[in-house]
């Protein structure tokens, strides 16, 4: 008989009975501080610079000046009002990937009201009509794949993702008529010598209509997924298409009717870019966000409370590592490895929050007793 | 019979999250014996016998073989302590040999000699009277041969303690005779044997002893030679169970469902159900009888609106306040409902259709009436107060209605779903596979609402696959054979035998 003795492990990991909040809450911020701190030292490690100037610059960015201010929410608020509308596709589980494509269509067709109609009637029939034809647009660039997949049982995800770069051709092909091939399409009202169309200011700012769309939106989503019939059947749908259907909900009606609320709410923050953010459009207009979008609303659990935070701490974030950028001269890149570092540590988190880990010697008595003790208060 | 321990476990306690799956269990197996481990679905068996195979680690407690502590962190190390599992699905390379599948995984010289093993699987077979070819591949071989090859495989590794998770689950009777003459061949020649079970004649058919688990604790070991199957149902369930279902006589028959020429094409284009006609009438269950997969599923989807059907199907509800006759062809769900149609079904697949598992017990209560009204939002409050009302009523053990039903035990998401579906009133109650799973006590709560339904005017239709419950249960039971009805007999007169014959052969004279 083999008589090899092998001991038992050093740690096991086991998974807890139920998610406890407190330890998400320290957690999760644990895991902010750690990316924090990774972050600095990286930051410093390739620029050279000293703690104190790193620490100023990446804190700095955001807050010292009204103008950081107002681009730091402004940043965020976009950020938020794109994942909000991916967060009922997504809670589906229609994974709508094209949002960069819904903005841009809903931009242009903003863009395209401005440009044709300029002066001809008053701002308050062309701003409505502005608004509803980018809402359709985008609105019916989300619901055609959505079409396929309920008629043809297409790949969503493929085919969300595809039409962005159709998208962005449309976009190319309307700015390079507009200004010729040479150079981009500038400011509308340059070109069209009217800045008819333009969302004036709100609460004495440049950028209030955006702020408070977003914020409107993210409190009536969350009353939407959360309290409303339609609501109701977006969880259903998304859980099992059969339990859908045992309950008489139309599937296929909810799922056309979901996707196009999405891209409807994607092409409203492409209303808002051309109309009251950068009064232009181009192939990079919403940037990176119809993709950085996924992963805060995937962050929130498409809950609209936590992704408002994590909007926020994402769009922090990157703004520091920008102006560290700035000040040492380095590659763009380094703002992407920052940000990743943090998603690295939120993600890497969750682990901990779900399982908790046993350690050899405590197994008997701590380990045991705590889960005892747990089993007790349920 | 040699009365030495071969394996003795400890104090042995495993938990998964707040479940306790083996709450300090101490028990020894014997050289030489066949030992059967008997308990309830969820009652510890498999996780504790997994402990000794090395697939789980306690969390306490110690295992000792021949006397000395040993750590069984892996299936190598258990194979090291001679200890060999085989499991209920069966873990086989289907287009390797047999002699490929036993030497798969071992330690060896880089280059492989098939023919040495092979020659020793020979003498294995020889020894034990095996019928197996080692040169065959296992998609070619049938369940029986699979499972012959996965007991090659533990004693080609030198096992002498061999631990069968559910054996008999897949085979036929004869094979299963076969089976344990090969059992009792293995103890014979001094090795110890485990068989995991729940079927109580089988455990009286080959063991020596029985030891049982209930909810997870070990309640003891008993001689088979001094057990009963009114003994062990007993010590298994924990308390007396009546196992007798209170069937009274059918009164005040209505017709309520009739259904004539019921066709329906399968996903491989073939019919999945040909030619269906039958009545339910309120005030009596109808049982379905049949091999799985011979159209049960089709049939109830057809008269719930999720199934697309043949054009010259019929099915005519009459309703009972009205006697008014309506057709259900053609109409979806929510047309049925909308129809007054008073229809309830308890689907096979309770969290994938019946139930939304992510969803409390409130929410799901709401699944087939939060459209009601005009109103934007969902409304909750009578909702709550239902799911409150069917926790107390069926005692569901859940901390709370709005835990999600996913992590409720089978037998609870069952009272969840099957009280929703009375609580709707029904005049027609659908139930598909209502008791798999689930132990004996839920189960024959479950048989009681159904006969309380019937005895209070529904027409209940109960898909069944135990013919034993399904001849004590139901009045009237139709046979469906191939997606064919195979005739419907009387309950009471009805044998097992007649059934079992018309599940597998259609009977050429016998249409209505």
């Amino acid at each position: 008989m083999n008589k090899k003795t092998v001991k038992e492990p050093f740690v096991r990991i086991v998974k807890r009975p139920y998610a406890d909040l407190k330890v998400t809450v320290i957690a999760n911020a644990a895991a902010v501080v750690l990316a924090l701190l990774l972050s600095l030292l990286l930051l410093m490690a390739v620029s050279g610079l000293g703690p104190d100037k790193v620490l100023g610059a990446f804190f700095s960015a955001s807050v010292s000046t009204g103008n950081r201010l107002l681009a730091f929410l402004q940043d965020a608020a976009l950020l938020l009002l794109i994942a909000i509308g991916l967060a009922p596709a997504f809670k589906m589980h229609f994974w709508n990937i094209g949002a960069q494509g819904q903005i841009l269509m809903g931009g242009l067709m903003t863009a395209i009201c401005m440009y044709y109609i300029k002066d001809a009637v008053p701002a308050a029939v062309l701003i409505p009509v502005m608004l509803i034809s980018a809402l359709l647009i985008s609105g019916v660039w989300c619901l055609i794949p959505a079409f396929f997949k309920v008629r043809f049982g297409a790949n969503e995800t493929l085919f969300t993702l595809m039409l962005n770069y159709v998208a962005i051709q449309i976009v190319m092909c309307f700015t390079d008529t507009w200004k010729g091939t040479k150079s981009a399409f500038g400011v509308i009202d340059r070109f069209t010598g009217s800045a008819n169309g333009y969302l004036g200011r709100l609460f004495g700012i440049d950028i209030g209509w955006t702020l408070l769309i977003s914020m409107l939106l993210t409190v009536l989503m969350f009353i939407y997924l959360s309290r409303t019939k339609h609501g109701y059947e977006i969880a259903v749908v998304g859980e099992s298409l059969n339990t859908a259907r045992y309950a008489g909900i139309n599937d296929r009606k909810v799922i056309l009717r979901t996707a196009f609320i999405s891209g409807a709410i994607c092409g409203l923050a492409g209303f808002l870019y051309v109309s009251n953010v950068s009064h232009t459009i181009s192939a990079a207009t919403g940037g990176n966000f119809g993709f950085t979008a996924i992963i805060v609303a995937w962050l929130g659990a498409f809950n609209p409370a936590v992704m408002t935070v994590i909007s926020l701490l994402l769009t922090f974030v990157s703004k520091g590592a920008g102006d560290v950028r700035n000040l040492a001269g380095l590659d763009s890149s380094i703002c992407d490895v920052v940000v990743c570092i943090f998603l690295f540590f939120i993600l890497g988190c969750t682990f901990f929050t779900r399982y908790q880990l046993v350690f050899r010697h405590k197994a008997d008595k701590e380990g045991g007793s705590e889960l005892k003790a747990k089993e007790a208060g349920v | 019979m040699d009365k030495t321990a071969a394996v003795s476990l400890h104090d042995i306690t495993k938990r998964f999250g707040s479940t306790v799956a083996n709450d300090h269990v101490s028990m020894e197996i014997r050289k030489g014996e066949i030992l059967s481990l008997l308990g309830e679905n969820g009652s510890g068996k498999t996780t504790l016998m997994n402990m000794l195979s090395g697939i789980y680690f306690p969390d306490e407690g110690e295992i000792r073989i021949g006397g000395e502590p040993v750590t069984i962190r892996s299936p190598h190390d258990a194979f090291a302590c001679g200890i060999g599992m085989i499991h209920q699905h069966f873990k086989l390379v289907d287009v390797f040999t047999a002699v490929e599948n036993v030497v798969l995984g071992l330690d060896g010289p880089l280059k492989l000699d098939l023919k040495k093993a092979a020659a020793q699987i020979e003498e294995i077979c020889a020894r034990y009277g095996f019928k197996v070819d080692p040169w065959q591949k296992v998609y070619d071989m049938s369940v029986s041969q699979k499972q012959t090859l996965e007991i090659i495989k533990v004693l080609y590794r030198g096992a002498r303690i061999l631990i069968l998770d559910e054996p008999t689950a897949v085979l036929t009777p004869q094979e299963t005779d076969r089976l344990f003459a090969i059992i009792r061949a293995m103890r014979d020649d001094g090795k110890s044997i485990v068989i995991i079970t729940h079927k109580l004649n089988e455990v009286l058919a080959v063991s020596d002893r029985v030891a049982i688990l209930r909810r997870g604790a070990y309640l003891g070991c008993i001689e088979t030679k001094d057990a009963t199957e009114q003994i062990l149902t007993e010590m298994m369930v924990g308390q007396k169970v009546e196992l007798n279902i209170r069937r009274t006589e059918p009164r005040d028959l209505k017709k309520r469902l009739s259904v004539r020429g019921l066709t329906v094409v399968g996903p491989e284009g073939l019919d999945a159900l040909e030619d269906v006609s039958f009545d339910a009438y309120g005030g009596e269950i109808l049982g379905i009888a049949g091999i799985s997969g011979s159209g049960q599923k089709q049939l109830l989807e057809s008269i719930a609106g999720l199934q697309k059907v043949e054009p010259g199907s019929s099915i005519v509800y009459t309703a009972p306040e009205d006697e008014q006759e309506r057709q259900l062809i053609g109409r979806t769900p929510l047309e049925i409902r909308e129809l007054g149609v008073l229809l309830s079904f308890v689907p096979e697949d309770r969290l994938g259709m019946g139930l939304v598992g992510s969803m409390g017990m409130t929410g799901n209560m709401l699944l087939k009436t939060y459209g009601v009204g005009h109103q934007l939002f969902v409304k909750e409050e009578g909702a709550k107060k239902l799911a409150e009302e069917i926790m107390e009523q069926l005692a569901v053990v859940t901390p709370g209605i709005n835990t999600p039903v996913r992590r409720l035990s089978g037998g609870n998401v069952q009272k969840v779903l099957v009280g929703r579906e009375i609580a709707a009133k029904p005049a027609v109650l659908m139930t598909a596979y209502a008791v798999r799973g689930l132990d004996i006590n839920t189960s024959y709560t479950i048989y009681n609402l159904l006969c309380e339904q019937k005895e209070k005017g529904t027409a209940v239709i109960y898909v069944g696959e135990d013919l034993d419950v399904l001849l004590a249960l139901c009045d009237r039971i139709l046979v469906l054979c191939g997606g064919r009805c195979n005739g419907i007999l009387d309950a009471r007169t009805a044998t097992k035998e007649e059934i079992g014959l018309r599940m597998t052969k259609l009977q050429e004279t016998d249409h209505e």
